[in-house]
């Protein structure tokens, strides 16, 4: 045997024994314990790494949750099936979290809103901010460049031809970027369950609003008187709503003389009147509507459907409880069928 | 064996043989992580770490073992090796190196430890360890030119990344958006450079 040959074998059998036995060793030897509740966690989140949890990623939100013990129910992409499952692993009690899904609250679209300048930069609303605040007039306004579109990971933001972004409810899976992105902090995370929701963050008086936009709220606070209960506060010119307690908004966007709140349901349950009615007029009194129930007193009363805005005020002032609600809510935009 | 000499080594690593941007060595590391500075110097230094110690273990493995004239086999021509050992040794170290940092230090395992698996078998690390020995370096002069080529790299990476976080704001054309305009700009770079060639040390 040629020594070139042996002295080969010998040093590269040599180098691969001696480097594989001391990798072998180290393996052993610097070990780090990963629990590995955390690879089973990781592998039940939905690995978008929206970082929606407020972590640098899923595998940050799961070494989170098993070692400092933090909330389950932060991923919202996930919904409560992660929720519940990561519970389930863990051995905690089940908690719901209410599914929620960006709202604009802005209806300033280019026909309603006014702007100040012809803005002519880089299509991107953080950079069109430090121009002026933006070039629309209304300084609380959309700005339109659909920087939000450009962050949500889900394809749920599109920009409409009226230049505002469309949030597609389905798709939006409430992880909040488009709320720490937006500029202007236009969107918030609302229950699903919200159909009419105010579409206007100016806090300015009316008179500065009416000059800017046509569908800004001026402040005058009707909403807040003719919704029940305290879910609509005053703040600084503008309402703030309560939506995680459900609130009916019906009246205050039926009142509303600027239409600043938003309605999605493209149609909605109305009232009806049946036999049973003697005739109290009860109703009538309550109804915000004119001419929307009409009647002699003492015989039959007849809700007009096309004038009913479903409010439901006259469902519980009937003595006979001849009113019944009739019809199935539509969505703009939504496919019920799915 | 003045100081000169290392000097000499030194900045011909980092500027006129730059191996990145002369020498053309580690483009992959350069274009991918060069998207943001903080993780461009995090890259950065762990290049220079891993240059630094593939140098001094290479040198040992070339000395001791296949250099025909100092090796312990009497004089047999272990040479045409040189590739196939020093992979495998870098590869090898890199890993080991990795597995002491997870456990010894987690804040240094954060800071470097996700970019060292991109460079176990990163040609310019091999570039240097087979540099060395083309160079006829000693041991002393092999580490310092290991470590100064690190620093070279870690130079060119910050550079890029430094711009290439500018170009994010730019108004760039559509199809030159990304990668093509980071070749264009590696390019322009590289011109400039070139233009240290020029520099007479002797």
């Amino acid at each position: 045997m040629s020594p070139v040959f042996l002295y080969t074998l010998v040093t590269l059998g040599g180098i691969g024994v001696i480097l594989g036995a001391s990798l072998a060793f180290a393996s052993k030897q610097f070990a780090v314990e990963v629990d590995p509740r955390v690879e089973q966690i990781l592998e039940i989140l939905p690995g978008a790494n929206c970082g929606g949890c407020g972590y640098a990623g899923c595998s940050a939100y799961a070494d989170a949750i098993v070692r400092e013990g933090v909330n389950t129910t932060l991923c919202a992409p996930g919904g409560p099936d992660v929720v519940h499952k990561i519970a389930e692993l863990l051995g905690l009690e089940k908690t719901v979290s209410t599914r929620k899904v960006a709202y604009l609250h802005c209806a300033g679209a280019h026909d309603k809103a006014k702007d100040k300048y012809i803005y002519d930069g880089i299509k991107d609303c953080r950079k069109a901010v430090a121009f002026a605040g933006g070039p629309k007039a209304c300084e609380y306004g959309c700005i339109g460049y659909g920087s939000c579109v450009a962050v949500c990971k889900f394809d749920a933001l599109h920009m409409g031809e009226d230049g505002l972004p469309v949030v597609d409810r389905i798709k939006c899976t409430g992880c909040g970027a488009c709320v720490r992105e937006c500029p202007k902090n236009l969107f918030t995370l609302e229950p699903d369950s919200t159909i009419i929701y105010l579409a206007c963050s100016s806090h300015d008086k009316g008179k500065a609003v009416k000059d800017v936009c046509s569908v800004g709220c001026i402040g005058c606070g009707i909403c807040v008187k003719v919704t029940e209960g305290d879910v609509i506060e005053m703040k600084d010119n503008l309402p703030s709503v309560k939506y995680e307690e459900s609130p009916n908004l019906i009246l205050a966007q039926y009142k509303c003389p600027t239409k600043s709140y938003k309605d999605l349901a493209a149609k909605r349950p109305h009232m009806n009147i049946d036999t049973k009615c003697k005739g109290h007029g009860e109703c009538v009194k309550v109804c915000p509507v004119k001419d929307c129930i009409t009647g002699e007193e003492g015989k039959p009363h007849l809700i007009n459907g096309k004038l009913c805005i479903g409010c439901g005020l006259c469902l519980g002032v009937c003595p006979e409880k001849a009113i019944h609600v009739v019809g199935a809510m539509g969505y703009v935009g939504m496919d019920m069928s799915s | 064996m003045d100081l000169g000499h290392f000097f000499v080594i030194i900045i011909g690593a980092i500027f006129i043989n730059n191996f990145v941007l002369t020498k053309f060595l580690g483009i992959c590391p350069y274009i991918g992580v060069s998207r943001k500075l903080d993780s461009a110097i995090g890259m950065g230094f762990a290049v220079t770490f891993v240059m630094s110690v593939a140098s001094a273990a290479t040198w040992v493995l070339y000395t001791f073992l296949l250099n025909p004239k100092t090796n312990i086999f009497h004089g047999t021509d272990l040479t045409y090796l040189r590739t196939i050992a020093f992979i495998i040794i870098i590869a090898s170290l890199v890993q080991f190196v990795e597995m002491v940092i997870q456990k010894t230090s987690p804040v240094l395992y954060n800071a470097l430890g996700i970019y060292l698996p991109l460079i176990t078998t990163n040609c310019a690390v091999l570039g240097v360890a087979v540099l060395n020995i083309d160079e006829s370096f000693s041991f002393l002069e092999s580490l310092v030119h290991g470590f100064s080529a690190g620093i070279g790299f870690t130079l060119a990476l910050v550079l890029m990344a430094g711009l290439r976080e500018k170009l994010d704001m730019a108004d760039i054309p559509k199809p030159l958006r990304g990668i093509p305009i980071a070749f264009i700009l590696a390019s322009l770079m590289s011109l400039a450079f070139f233009g240290f060639s020029g520099l007479s040390l002797n």
